[in-house]
């Protein structure tokens, strides 16, 4: 395959894979933690924020434009000429702040390039500097583009506490199940030694 | 090496596995502070010697601090399954203390740490 291609296509890849992601976290939020609403889009618990997490620091820009795919798509109906900027940049927020905050830190020289040597402590220090980042970008861009019902004073409180709770709901939900997965894993690497016994069985 | 690093995928993965190591360091509240070490190399180190220690000459370990506070210490590492008590047979009031499993896994863990520097350091 052309060596331009492939690159494409797995980028491609990513980004879908970190759209679907973050949809069907964002569901499973809407599902679970309804009830910790504060109003439309802002949630006193937010998981899809731990997925922002885990796939801006793991793909990079194309973990960024799919959470911004991801949000058009749960947005899509509320697309009209009047929302249109407002759905796009709510979009581009949603994406590229967790990715900004990255950038930061990385010349900062608080988290390297390739996430070399990083620690449980500079990860929970990206988490709240997302944290505050994405709930400061947010209330800013909606208090820009006029967002109906919005107070920027009170609502940047329960996005940030959101945020910050529900990617770290996401982060040790995942501490909990990488032993499991490590032993899934691992029986999948040796199922097929298994069957290399002596032909003819 | 080249082929990962052409590679979108193949360095979201590295990327990937940097991320899980980092999760599972993350604190669970299980982790130690300084004192409480302190206090369980004390203790480990008796039980390697053959003598068990009992709580009453653990309490009684000035220079780690005050009775009060090395009982709530142990108090501690037995709920972190750092520590476990024992009677001998015929003496009831006598409680000695022993490490546990989990004790000589995080002992072992930094065995193996030391060896894998001195590796390092002669590489």
């Amino acid at each position: 395959m052309n060596r331009h291609v492939r690159p494409a296509l797995e980028m491609a890849i990513m980004v879908a894979i970190s759209a679907v992601l973050y949809v069907e976290f964002f569901h499973l939020n809407n599902l679970i933690f309804s009830s910790f609403e504060h109003i439309q889009g802002v949630n006193w618990v937010f998981l899809p924020a731990g997925f922002r997490v885990l796939l801006v620091l793991g793909m990079g820009v194309p973990g960024a434009a799919g959470i911004l795919l991801g949000n058009c798509w749960l947005d899509r109906s509320n697309f009209s000429n009047d929302t249109v900027w407002l759905l796009l940049a709510t979009g581009v927020v949603s994406g590229f702040t967790p990715w900004c905050v990255k950038c930061v830190m990385e010349k900062k020289h608080m988290l390297a390039r390739q996430l070399q040597k990083l620690t449980a402590q500079s990860l929970l220090h990206f988490v709240l500097a997302y944290a505050v980042a994405n709930a400061l970008a947010h209330q800013f861009v909606w208090w820009m583009l006029k967002r109906p019902g919005t107070n920027p004073w009170v609502d940047v409180w329960p996005m940030f506490v959101g945020d910050a709770i529900g990617a770290l709901v996401i982060l040790y939900t995942l501490k909990l199940m990488l032993p499991a997965l490590n032993t899934w894993a691992g029986q999948l690497k040796t199922k097929p030694q298994a069957k290399t016994g002596p032909a003819g069985h | 090496m080249t082929d990962s690093k052409n590679s979108p995928l193949a360095s979201a993965y590295l990327r990937f596995l940097q991320l899980a190591r980092a999760v599972q360091e993350l604190p669970d509240g299980s982790g130690m502070d300084a004192n409480e070490t302190a206090l369980l190399e004390a203790v480990v180190l008796r039980w390697h010697e053959g003598q068990a220690m009992t709580v009453r000459e653990a309490i009684s370990l000035e220079h780690l601090g005050s009775p009060a506070t090395l009982h709530k210490r142990i108090t501690r590492l037995r709920e972190k399954e750092m520590l476990t008590t024992f009677n001998q047979e015929g003496d009831r009031r006598a409680k000695f203390l022993i490490p546990t499993e989990r004790t000589l896994a995080h002992f072992s863990q930094l065995g193996r740490s030391i060896q894998q520097v001195q590796v390092q350091a002669g590489a």
